[in-house]
């Protein structure tokens, strides 16, 4: 198990190079895929949304469908053409080869725009795991399937497809102060066309198998508590959403190198709540609960869930670390300035954690020779 | 809080004036006062021992970022207001509300000339 997180691990890392405060999304995914749930991006386009699933699937190295739907996109284009062949003899076969029942990791752009006789056979697919089309009727290896849209659906008729989708990521143009990095990355680094994936989906399938078996029981009075202040601040999740948590709560576990689960896992939570400002809400009820969340494989969403100390000191030592293994190029000091300008705005001496600590040092040594 | 200026006192507030003459001030602004440096703006400049300071959005208090006040920040700022007004840092150890209403960019001549004094 701690082989397939180290691997995970590595191909999230593999994943965000060049890209900018899309991290999270990408973890996010990851996660996902271990707990063997859906998730949903909510932004408008030109977000790198589709770039940031494009890359995880790349170094999960997953067989990948990605389409871009339309109100006029047929089921074919998704799930493949009637076998003619077949046809001739009455039975009404799909021919999945290189479609969505084939994929491992699939991305449906603009996925509230399908049409009713897609939504509901998707249903079956992100359900049950199982594609039924007429005479055909298959197991389909989908680990997950990632949704983007522009923003939540309005239309009642669709909420429970929408459903479907545990984990929300709500996802916002670059702020305008990491516009400079944008371009920067833009245009130097390479988007990774071709890189050999680092892991495999049989890294995620045996920490999937981990996760379930999972112990939860020491979390479970307090994740029943964040329920509870939830509801209280009016923030409701269904039943099923509030039992589904577990999976990306293990999942966070065993990404961690955990095999049970402790305060530090709660904050996938934050992302099973449905909508924006609820989730901004449920950061603020939940804050003093999520406050020892840190993750070593996600610590990017972890951070941005809990906006824990602990997450955020995790994400500094990360990169920190990343910069002291690079090259000392142009820029390589004022990056290194910006970390440890984050680290003393952040913490004092005193609340510190020690990896943070010794890393400070460093830098402060690179900066001070 | 994100830090929306940076300052420093006695010998950091030396260092930091001589950071900030390196990195060129036209970047930012800034006040200068008895062995006192405040930087404001974007990518505040950095030397060791220096304390970042934010405000809640829209607040006139500024103060640093790594605490938390225990009483609610509007009760903070009324009490302040009636000592000093418009935007003002608020440092510790040694205690000082030190008023911002003057951050101008900062003038390197003047800098300088602080620096050596």
């Amino acid at each position: 198990m701690i082989e397939a997180a180290t691997r995970i691990r590595e191909a999230i890392e593999a994943a965000v190079q060049g890209l900018v405060d899309r991290e999270a999304v990408v973890e996010l995914i990851a996660l996902a895929a271990v707990a063997q749930e859906h998730v949903l991006l909510i932004g408008p386009p030109g977000t790198a949304k589709s770039e940031a699933v494009r890359r995880i699937s790349r170094a999960l190295g997953g067989q990948t469908f990605e389409y871009l739907l339309g109100r006029f996109t047929e089921p074919s284009e998704i799930f493949g053409p009637v076998d003619l062949a077949r046809l001739r003899d009455g039975v009404v076969e799909t021919r999945t080869e290189g479609m969505l029942p084939e994929a491992e990791i699939a991305f449906l752009d603009e996925v509230f725009l399908g049409s009713t006789a897609i939504l509901n056979t998707l249903l079956g697919v992100l359900n049950e795991r199982r594609f039924r089309r007429g005479h055909t009727v298959c197991d389909v290896p989908l680990r997950v399937c990632v949704g983007a849209s522009n923003e939540l659906p309005d239309d009642p008729a669709l909420a429970a497809f929408s459903d479907r989708f545990l984990l929300r990521a709500f996802v916002a143009p670059i702020p305008d102060n990491l516009l400079e990095t944008l371009l920067d990355a833009g245009r130097r680094v390479d988007l990774g066309q071709g890189a050999a994936p680092t892991a495999s989906m049989a890294d995620v399938d045996r920490l999937a198998e981990a996760a379930r078996a999972v112990d939860l029981a020491a979390v479970r009075p307090s994740l029943a508590q964040a329920i509870r202040l939830l509801r209280g601040a009016g923030i409701e999740l269904s039943d099923r959403r509030a039992v589904k948590s577990q999976r990306v709560i293990g999942a966070a576990a065993v990404l961690a190198g955990r095999s049970e689960a402790t305060m530090a896992d709660l904050w996938p939570l934050i992302y099973v709540v449905p909508e924006v400002e609820q989730q901004k809400l449920a950061r603020d009820v939940l804050r003093s609960l999520l406050e020892a969340s840190e993750n070593t494989a996600l610590p990017t969403a972890a951070e941005h869930a809990s906006r824990g100390p602990a997450a955020r000191a995790n994400r500094l030592v990360k990169a920190a670390e990343a910069l002291f293994s690079q090259e000392r190029g142009a820029g390589w000091s004022l990056k290194l300035e910006g970390v440890v300008r984050e680290i003393d705005a952040g913490f004092t001496a005193g609340s510190m954690p020690e990896a943070l600590a010794a890393v400070r040092t460093r830098i402060v040594e690179s900066l001070n020779p | 809080m994100a830090p929306l200026a940076v300052v420093g006192r006695g010998s950091i507030a030396r260092d930091l004036g001589r950071r900030v003459l390196d990195a060129g001030t036209g970047r930012w602004t800034g006040c200068v006062g008895d062995g006192l440096l405040i930087v404001a703006g974007e990518q505040l400049p950095w030397v060791d021992g220096v304390v970042f300071l934010g405000g809640v959005s829209g607040s006139p208090l500024w103060f640093d970022t790594r605490l938390e006040p225990n009483v609610p920040v509007p009760l903070v700022e009324r009490a302040v207001a009636r000592r000093v007004a418009g935007r003002v840092a608020w440092l510790h150890d040694p205690d000082a509300l030190v008023p911002l209403g003057s951050l101008d960019v900062l003038d390197p001549t003047r800098l300088e000339a602080w620096l050596r004094s």
